[in-house]
This record gives structure tokens, C-alpha cells and sequence, in this order.
């Protein structure tokens, strides 16, 4: 079976840990536990044409702008760059995220997770300026919630497509 | 009952007039003291008053024929209603139990100091460890097995460690000394004793047991599983153990610094171990149990470069794609068959 490694990152307590409890286990949390070094989990995700097993290494949270510990990320093939959309800070530091995920593989395939949704109300600007940053960054956003689950198994699975149609289109 | 054979009277050891009556003749029998005399008169009023007449008397027959009397002359009962606690009654209930009062007053001391000393635990230590150290020896000398039996899981696992860890002290002095001089076997012999080196420890070397329980062959940059040969079959997340193991390294060297040939190349955990050969694109981790042979880390080596050979490239470039399992499993095979063996 193809495998991928998959590395979440972002700012801490963004729900890095929790979106990947919610797309494992199907399950979220309250308390909030930081993460020390890693977690990691396998996950199989049904693609078009072939299934994928996803090795996501949930990694620690920076502390002030994509302070990760590079050798995680190392030969990675895809990435989550993680925000809450109720700080405005870890929203604007996923450039910083985005930067370094594409310096250590130029072909990574990334997509953003604004996550904590349901702590916001619909037309919050948070939610404008997150599409922008986006935009501008040039990858795919989902808004995501793993507290109520929105969007979380979409994301990864929209990942795991693309980690395939890479695999496909390269030799 | 007490029954007196030659008048044929009888008692009731219930009845209080004769209580009272025994009462006086005991201390009649005791005093001539001032406490006496008025105890007597205080006897001497209530059973007076009761039956109208009849002054003490010192005579101890008389007395119990008083009892007789009333026994059998109902109306002449003292009167029950006289309470039971006049001041007089509690005069008399004071001098006649002075003793056991002094006795009560000396317990309760002494229980108020028990309960001082059970409170205080530095106390109790005090007063409970030689029983309790007596008590031990004795169960000890009395039930040896049952007690290995409670002991050993505790610390049977900690002398199992520390055995190991001796004779694999010893190995690997041994391991260091014939390193230096590979002779074949008779000149090995004859060059472990000018080395100093006992021949015999030498063989004892060769036989320690040893088991290889599992190999996985890892991308080195992405901790990605490329292969997994097991001799228990127990392990189903193969893929987490050989990631968490990159991520460990990477996180060891990391934080405690070093360039990139310093690297963690052993974990040691129980009576397990977990040797690492780390080659340019990926690396081996076996988990075995004992003494790994003294060549088995160059075998190991040997295997990685095989290995490199025949992946190269898939191996340099590899992002999850899967190589052929055939082929890695004929390669690492030979690993996972070396039991007790060695060269």
C-alpha cells in the first residue's frame, strides 16, 4: 500500500492534537493536554482509484511562529498548517508555516485547517481575513471544527487525493 | 442460692436486704474506724427505718436471721421508694469503691497515653517495628517459598536486568580482547591465553543466548516503514514503532547536540534491546533479547549495504512507495534466522 507521511503543524493549543483525535478516533476533548515531541498515527484513506495510509506525525506547537522542529518534518510529502480562528496571531503565522514546509520539500502538498469554527459566529472577520491569508499564501483552506467534527475527515481525505494524484503524475 | 443446712433458711444472693446485711457484716468484720461506724449507722437507719426496729448487730448469724425475717415478712421490705443515690448512698458508694475509683482513674490514664502514642506515629513506629521485625523473621524462616513466591515478582526482574547487564559487560570485554587477534580456532586458543583472556570464557562468550524478535528496515529521513520481519508475529503498528523510533533519534540529537554521525544506535529497555545500523538512505533497528554475537552489527552492516545496492535509487527518492516485499524479506531473512548461532 502507498504510504504518505503527513505532518501537522501550527501555533500551539490551535487543535493540531484534537483534529487528529477527531479524524483517528473520532473523538474530542476538552481538556487540552500539550503535546510533547510527537504523537503519531496511521490512518487509511479511501482516494479515487487506490487507498492511502497516512502516517500523521502530530507534531508539538510552536511558540511564537513556526519554531518546529525541523528533522519532523524531514522527507515528508504532505503537511495541515493548523490555526484557530479565534487568534488572530496563529492565523497570520501560517505563512511562517507554509514557508518552511515548502523550504524543507518545495512539493509538499499543504492544506490549511481554520480550525475552532464553532467558537465563531458566521460572519466573524477572522473569517474574511483567513480566506485572504489563504489566497495569498496560495493554498487550499478548510474551515474545520474538531470539536463538532465539520469538515475534518474532508480535509484529510482532499489531502490524501492529492498526496495520490501526485504519486500518479510523477514517474 | 445459698442454703444453710442446719436452720434450713434460705437466701437470695438477689435479695437486697440481704445484700445490706452482708454488706454490714463484711465491714463489721474489717474496720473499728470512724468510716465504718458511720457506714453502720447509715445501714443501720434504712434497714431501721424499714423494719421499725432492729439496731446493728455485730453478730453475723443474728444478722442473716434478720434476713430471714425479712424474707418471710413481705411488709417489713425496706421501702423502695428511698432513692437509690441520697447523699448518704453516695457517701458510702464513694468510700466503698474508693479503690476500684483510684484503679479506673490509673486505666484511664494509662489509655489516654496509648491512645497519645498510637496518634504519634514516630511513637507507634517505636512500640510496633521490633514485633513487627520479630514477626517477619519468623514468617520468613517459617515459609520460604511462599515468600519468593511474593518477592520474586518484585524484584526477580531487577536481578534479571542486572545479570544481564553483567554479562554483558563481560561479553563485551571478551568482544574487545578478541577483536584485536582473529586467529583460527587452535592459534585463537593459544592467543587468548597470551592475551590474558580465559579460553573458556571465550566459549562461554559463544553460547549466551540470544534471540533476533524483530527487524524493520526504515526510511531514514521519513521514519516511513519499508519492511518488517518478525519472529513473534505480536506487532501490529510496525509503522508507528519505526516512525516514533526516527522521531526519538531526530529528537535526541536535536536537544543534546552532535553532527550527523552521532547518532542514538541503541535502546536498551527490560531484557530487550533495540540495535540501530543507520545507512545513507535507510536504517536497520533490531529488537533482540540476550547477547547479540560479537558480529552481528557487521552483519547487519552487510545486509544495509545489500540492501542499498539493490534500492538505490527507490531508497534516495522514496515517498511511500512500496518496494518489493519479496525481495527486502529474502535480504533481511537471514537477520531474523540468527538464534544462538554464531560463527
Amino acid at each position: 500500500m502507498i504510504q504518505r507521511k503527513v505532518c501537522l503543524v501550527g501555533d500551539f493549543a490551535v487543535g493540531k492534537t484534537s483534529l487528529f483525535s477527531r479524524f483517528i478516533y473520532n473523538k474530542f476533548s476538552e481538556d487540552y493536554l500539550t503535546t510533547v515531541g510527537v504523537r503519531m498515527q496511521r490512518k487509511i484513506v479511501p482516494t479515487r482509484g487506490a487507498a492511502a495510509a497516512l502516517i500523521l506525525w502530530d507534531i508539538e506547537g510552536g511558540k511564537d511562529g513556526a519554531t518546529v522542529r525541523e528533522s519532523y518534518l524531514d522527507a515528508a510529502t504532505g503537511a495541515v498548517v493548523v490555526c484557530d480562528l479565534t487568534r488572530l496571531t496563529t492565523i497570520m503565522n501560517m505563512k511562517n508555516y507554509v514557508e518552511l514546509l515548502l523550504r524543507v520539500n518545495p512539493a509538499m502538498q499543504i492544506v490549511l485547517a481554520g480550525n475552532k469554527l464553532d467558537l465563531l459566529p458566521l460572519e466573524h472577520a477572522h473569517l474574511i481575513l483567513v480566506r485572504r491569508v489563504a489566497a495569498q499564501l496560495d493554498q487550499l483552506l478548510t474551515l474545520t471544527s474538531a470539536s463538532t467534527g465539520v469538515g475534518v475527515e474532508d480535509m484529510f481525505t482532499t489531502l490524501g487525493e492529492r498526496l495520490i494524484e501526485q504519486a500518479v503524475q510523477q514517474p | 442460692m445459698v442454703t444453710e443446712p442446719e436452720s434450713g433458711l434460705v437466701f437470695s444472693l438477689n435479695d437486697e436486704a440481704f445484700q445490706q446485711v452482708v454488706l454490714r457484716e463484711l465491714l463489721l468484720s474489717e474496720v473499728g474506724n470512724a468510716h465504718s461506724q458511720l457506714l453502720l449507722r447509715l445501714i443501720g437507719k434504712t434497714i431501721g427505718d424499714a423494719q421499725g426496729q432492729a439496731a446493728p448487730h455485730s453478730n453475723g448469724t443474728h444478722a442473716l436471721a434478720v434476713a430471714h425475717t425479712e424474707q418471710t415478712d413481705s411488709a417489713a421490705l425496706p421501702d423502695r421508694s428511698v432513692p437509690v443515690f441520697s447523699p448518704e448512698m453516695i457517701e458510702l458508694r464513694r468510700i466503698l469503691l474508693a479503690p476500684e475509683h483510684a484503679r479506673i482513674a490509673q486505666l484511664e490514664a494509662e489509655i489516654a497515653q496509648l491512645q497519645q502514642q498510637l496518634m504519634s506515629q514516630d511513637a507507634l513506629i517505636e512500640i510496633l517495628s521490633p514485633v513487627i521485625a520479630n514477626s517477619i523473621a519468623n514468617r520468613v524462616r517459617d515459609s520460604r517459598d511462599e515468600m519468593v513466591e511474593a518477592f520474586y515478582p518484585i524484584i526477580g526482574s531487577s536481578i534479571t536486568r542486572a545479570v544481564n547487564e553483567a554479562i554483558r559487560n563481560l561479553a563485551e570485554r571478551i568482544d574487545a580482547t578478541v577483536r584485536q587477534n582473529l586467529r583460527p580456532q587452535v592459534a585463537k586458543r593459544l592467543w587468548l591465553r597470551l592475551q590474558g583472556v580465559n579460553p573458556q570464557e571465550a566459549m562461554l562468550r559463544d553460547v549466551l543466548p540470544f534471540t533476533v524478535q524483530e527487524i524493520f528496515l526504515i526510511h531514514r529521513r521519513s521514519g516511513l516503514l519499508l519492511h518488517h520481519a518478525s519472529a513473534t508475529g505480536t506487532i501490529t503498528d510496525a509503522d508507528l514503532i519505526s516512525g516514533m523510533l526516527t522521531a526519538i533519534r531526530s529528537y535526541v540529537r536535536d536537544s543534546l547536540g552532535g553532527d550527523e554521525e552521532q547518532t542514538l544506535d541503541e535502546i536498551n529497555y527490560g531484557e530487550r534491546q533495540i540495535v540501530i545500523q543507520e545507512g545513507s538512505a535507510a536504517l536497520l533497528a533490531v529488537v533482540l533479547e540476550g547477547i547479540e554475537p560479537a558480529d552481528f552489527r557487521q552483519r547487519m552492516r552487510e545486509q544495509l549495504s545489500v540492501i542499498h545496492a539493490e534500492f538505490g535509487s527507490q531508497l534516495r527518492d522514496y515517498q511511500g512507495d512500496p518496494l518489493d516485499p519479496e525481495t527486502l524479506h529474502e535480504l533481511l531473512a537471514p537477520l531474523l534466522a540468527t538464534q544462538d548461532t554464531i560463527s
